[in-house]
């Protein structure tokens, strides 16, 4: 069921930990889990963190309206500073750094291979070192960035890759304190992973892998600060052993601003670009957009404050755990299942651990492949785990239900998308259920056009997967291709490129919810294009083109007959004027009876008939 | 005001009335406009004329692409009524600085070009079945006239065979020439003022006892209007000399079949029994002009192509024999080359021979 690669993963992690280091394995596989440049692995981080926080905030909040009926919605909080401001020192004449400096509060310091130097003289601001038998000279000007001599030239100072911090806070149930260790220190712990229900984390590997990823890049433990409703404030700092377990250190109990909820705050090496598909910026609008139950709160590295404010006043429905569908089983999965299940005999396994299996079909299956319906399901052979395989993919089973799927809403999603966007015109479009390798998958799909909306050329697109935002590896996504399989034209769309996609003042937007989003890799930033799953955008996609279509008609409809409206009223006058001076009849009367036959509508009417001439 | 006058004006009122009708009953105005395209010209064999067929377009005040023209129709329509109040006349282009003016509260004029104002005339012409001349519109005057004929205009009595070397320049409007005394026998129409040039100084005219008339290329409506009253009035035969290569044959074609642009007054303007003296394929070889012979361009063979298939010369064998000699000699020769014979070998032997005997094509 899950993607052959992720397995792998999964495998390798399970059988090698003995014998390859975590941090080595991470090293390999870095590229996989997307933290493979400077400004990807920022936006990774953040997105870790809030899928985790979004989450964990409105399961929370399903669970306070059990009990309260009352809603309870999420607040993130994303917090991103400059750790460190780094220089680097490069001689005159060379390209090779020297040094770097360092700015650590209000000092700055002279660092060589990781040490710190001390300086041999000072005199004042100036400050003498001795780097490997060379002269350097720092004078200091404060907190401005501070002048170099070597061997008394002046040396040039570069900007060095900063180290940022990272904090994201929630104001969801938080977590009990003896789970903090193993959710943030150890890779593939999670309740998510073997079950099957739409959340946007699936894996259980991404809020560890971020406190690895700097404690990779900068040695630094990521600080973890969770309380509960009934429990105390708990702040600690974790790392993780070379054997995935937790290391946790300074655990103290503190003071915490929410009555409940989690923080964790990183720090690492990586670049911030504050606009751009790319930015934390943007992803964070996006995330709001598919969000509208959620208010995110960003404070970006130079302390500006931005807010996106919830529009919704409701959750989005439950999404429920569903068994796993026979259709969508693969053979690695089933074995699993049968290894770790409850049930006590094969019968009782395949009605009870999969999805749409009746008694009378477990017993009929049984009967035909010759299986004693009481076996314990561990002693079950691969040959027969094979043909048990075989035999339920071919049997007339029922579609998985599909209420485990949550989606955004038509109207909610309409709401936010016209309070971000401005435009003035929004089709929105919730599709029904669908199935795909026997997992249920539902489809969303927006247009919004005009307004505010700057004509950049081609269309924005805003790929998403179970709400959150999908940002790399556009090409290669199934969310591309669907829109690139529209024809935009049909719908009055002006301007379509040459690979389909539409240009103008136009954002497309699709999201996929699913209990398993098949990304293409496990950076999780396409989705494979299965034909089910692109025929679903496709039909979504086009039902928003019909309502697109009925705008623009009528907006072009308007236009032109207000052109024509202003043509003919410009020559009513004198028209009047050259009849009157041949008939004799006032130029007024003549102006009266053209305006009658205006208002009347009969002058449109007649327009296209006889137009030859 | 003439009588005339007051009839056109009658009729182009009757035309407003008839708009402002449509409006009252809360129509979409209209004009009734005969078409004047190809599609919409034939040759009718029994009047042996191009006229023009029953097919009108409705153009609509209310319609985006009709609208101006509407307008523009209209209005040359309030300037014809006014020309012939006071029976002035007006030349084309002015009839278009009369029709000019910017439309209140906008930069548009009602004509930006005479093309526009030109055609709103021609439309003029067809609603109202009177002519460009006699809604006082002129063109420019062009041709020469002089022979034993005298006429009288706005008044005046000339004697055309007491023009001195310039002879009468034939106006644009010769519908109200009057003919006082008509002693000439024939008329003969030429298209090139150097050939008038030539026999007006051989007094040609007074030693056959005709009227020698001439215009550079196509007849004006002038002309034709006044080798038709000839032809209708007095009986005269209209001998038609032209060069000899497509061209010429279709100034001829115009004379007396009518033309396309102007089927519509073909009824007017068609000389039928116009008769085409030369220059001839024959003539070519007999007054040893083969090494006169220009070479054809691709735009003559192309034009005699179009001449040949006219439905008016389709029949005729004569001419078919003209064209298809013209096609074996793939070239032209001008009726200026006669000169090579002697200075007036054209007055003297070229023309009195062929009028002597009858030596012309129908």
């Amino acid at each position: 069921m899950a993607d052959k690669k992720f397995d792998d993963i999964a495998e390798e992690l399970g059988s090698q930990m003995k014998a390859v280091s975590v941090a080595e394995f991470f090293k390999k596989n870095k590229h996989l889990l997307g933290f493979d440049s400077p400004i990807k692995a920022m936006l990774m981080v953040v997105k870790e963190a809030v899928d985790n926080s979004l989450d964990a905030t409105e399961e929370y909040g399903h669970n306070y309206y059990k009990k309260n009926k009352k809603w309870y919605f999420p607040e993130i909080y994303v917090d991103i500073k400059k750790e460190e401001y780094g220089l680097v020192i490069i001689p005159k004449g060379d390209d090779r750094p020297l040094a770097d400096i360092i700015k650590t509060g209000k000092k700055w310091e002279l660092m060589h291979f990781g040490k710190k130097l001390r300086a041999s003289k000072v005199d004042g601001n100036r400050k003498t070192y001795n780097v490997d038998g060379t002269k350097v000279e720092v004078i200091e000007e404060g907190l401005k960035k501070p002048k170099v001599y070597v061997e008394n030239e002046r040396a040039d100072i570069k900007e060095r890759t900063l180290k940022y911090r990272v904090t994201i806070r929630d104001n969801g149930p938080g977590i009990i304190e003896k789970n903090i260790p193993n959710v943030f220190g150890k890779l593939l712990y999670g309740s998510k992973f073997h079950r099957l229900r739409q959340s946007r984390g699936q894996q259980g590997i991404g809020i560890s892998s971020v406190v690895l990823y700097a404690q990779q890049t900068t040695g630094i433990p990521a600080k973890i600060i969770s309380k509960t409703e009934k429990g105390k404030a708990v702040q600690m700092e974790i790392t993780i052993a070379d054997n995935n377990e937790p290391i946790v250190q300074n655990k103290e109990y503190v003071n915490f601003s929410l009555e409940h909820g989690t923080e964790i705050s990183v720090v690492i090496e990586a670049d911030y670009i504050s606009s751009g598909e790319k930015s934390v910026y943007e992803f964070l609008r996006r995330t709001s957009i598919v969000n509208p139950h959620a208010t995110i709160i960003f404070s970006d590295p130079n302390k500006k404050k931005y807010v996106f404010k919830r529009t919704a006043t409701f959750l989005p429905p439950e999404p429920k755990e569903i068994k796993p569908h026979p259709y969508g089983l693969e053979f690695g999965k089933l074995k699993d299942m049968l290894l770790v299940t409850s049930s006590r005999n094969i019968r009782s396994f395949l009605m009870n651990d999969l999805s749409r299996v009746s008694g009378a079909i477990a017993d009929s299956i049984l009967s035909k492949l010759d299986i004693d319906p009481s076996t314990k399901p561990k002693e079950l052979t691969r040959r027969e785990i094979e043909k048990l395989l075989r035999a339920l993919q071919k049997a007339p089973l029922k579609r998985p239900p599909t209420d485990c799927l949550s989606p955004i809403g038509k109207d909610a999603l309409k709401k936010s998308i016209t309070e971000d966007t401005k435009a003035e015109f929004v089709a929105v479009v919730s599709r029904k259920p669908a199935v795909y390798k026997g997992i249920p998958f539902l489809v969303e799909a927006a247009i919004a056009y005009g307004g505010e909306i700057k004509n950049t050329g081609t269309a924005q697109r805003l790929r998403y997967a179970n709400k959150i935002p999908l940002v790399y590896d556009a090409a290669g996504c199934a969310i591309t291709k669907a829109i690139q399989e529209t024809s935009w034209k049909q719908y009055k769309v002006e301007n379509v490129a040459s690979n389909g996609l539409p240009s103008g003042p136009y954002i497309i937007i699709v999201h996929i919810a699913s209990v398993w989003v098949p990304y293409t890799s496990e950076g999780k930033s396409a989705i494979a294009g299965y034909p089910a799953i692109i025929k679903e955008m496709k039909l979504a996609l086009q039902e928003c083109g019909r309502k697109l279509k009925g705008y623009l008609s009528a907006k072009y409809r308007e236009k032109r007959s207000a052109q024509r409206r202003s043509l003919f009223e410009i020559y009513v006058p004198e028209l009047a004027y050259s009849l009157s001076k041949i008939t004799d009849v006032k130029e007024k009367e003549i102006i009266d009876g053209l305006k009658k036959v205006l208002n009347k509508g009969k002058a449109d009417s007649e327009v296209d008939k006889d137009a030859k001439e | 005001m003439p009588k005339n006058n007051k009839e056109i004006i009658k009729k182009i009122e009757l035309l407003g009335k008839q708009i402002l009708k449509e409006i009252k009953s809360g129509e979409n105005p209209f004009l009734d406009i005969p078409i004047r395209s190809l599609s919409n010209v034939y040759y009718n064999p029994k009047t042996k004329m191009i006229e023009l067929g029953l097919s009108k377009s409705k153009r609509y005040f209310f319609n985006v692409a009709h609208i101006r023209k509407f307008v523009q129709t209209i209005e040359a329509a309030a300037t014809v009524t006014e020309l012939l109040k006071v029976d002035k006349h007006l030349s084309l282009r002015q009839v278009f600085y009369a029709m000019r003016r910017t439309i209140k509260g906008t930069n548009i004029d009602v004509v930006d070009e005479q093309t526009e104002s030109n055609q709103a005339i021609e439309d003029l012409e067809l609603l109202t079945g009177f002519a460009r001349e006699e809604l006082h519109i002129n063109a420019k005057k062009s041709g020469a006239a002089a022979g034993k004929i005298v006429i009288k205009d706005r008044g005046d009595i000339i004697d055309l065979s007491k023009m001195g070397s310039g002879g009468w320049a034939i106006p644009s409007n010769t519908e109200d020439v009057e003919f006082k005394k008509v002693d000439a026998k024939f008329v003969l129409y030429m298209e090139k003022d150097a050939m008038w040039e030539r026999l007006n100084e051989d007094k040609f005219w007074e030693k056959n006892n005709c009227v020698i008339i001439a215009s550079q290329g196509q007849a004006t409506r002038g002309i034709r209007r006044l080798l038709r009253r000839l032809s209708d009035e007095y009986k005269l035969p209209i001998l038609v000399l032209t060069d000899f290569d497509p061209w010429g044959f279709y100034i001829f074609s115009v004379l007396k079949y009518g033309s396309i642009a102007l089927a519509n007054f073909s009824n007017k303007l068609a000389i039928t029994n116009a008769k085409f003296l030369g220059m001839r394929a024959e003539d070519i070889k007999k007054y040893g002009l083969e090494r006169q012979i220009i070479k054809f361009k691709d735009v003559d063979k192309k034009r005699l192509e179009q001449i040949k298939n006219y439905e008016w010369f389709k029949e005729n064998k004569e001419w078919q024999k003209q064209f298809k000699r013209m096609k074996d000699m793939k070239g032209k020769v001008e009726l200026d080359a006669l000169v090579t014979r002697g200075i007036s070998f054209v007055s003297e032997k070229y023309l009195p021979e062929k009028i002597k005997n009858k030596d012309w094509i129908e």
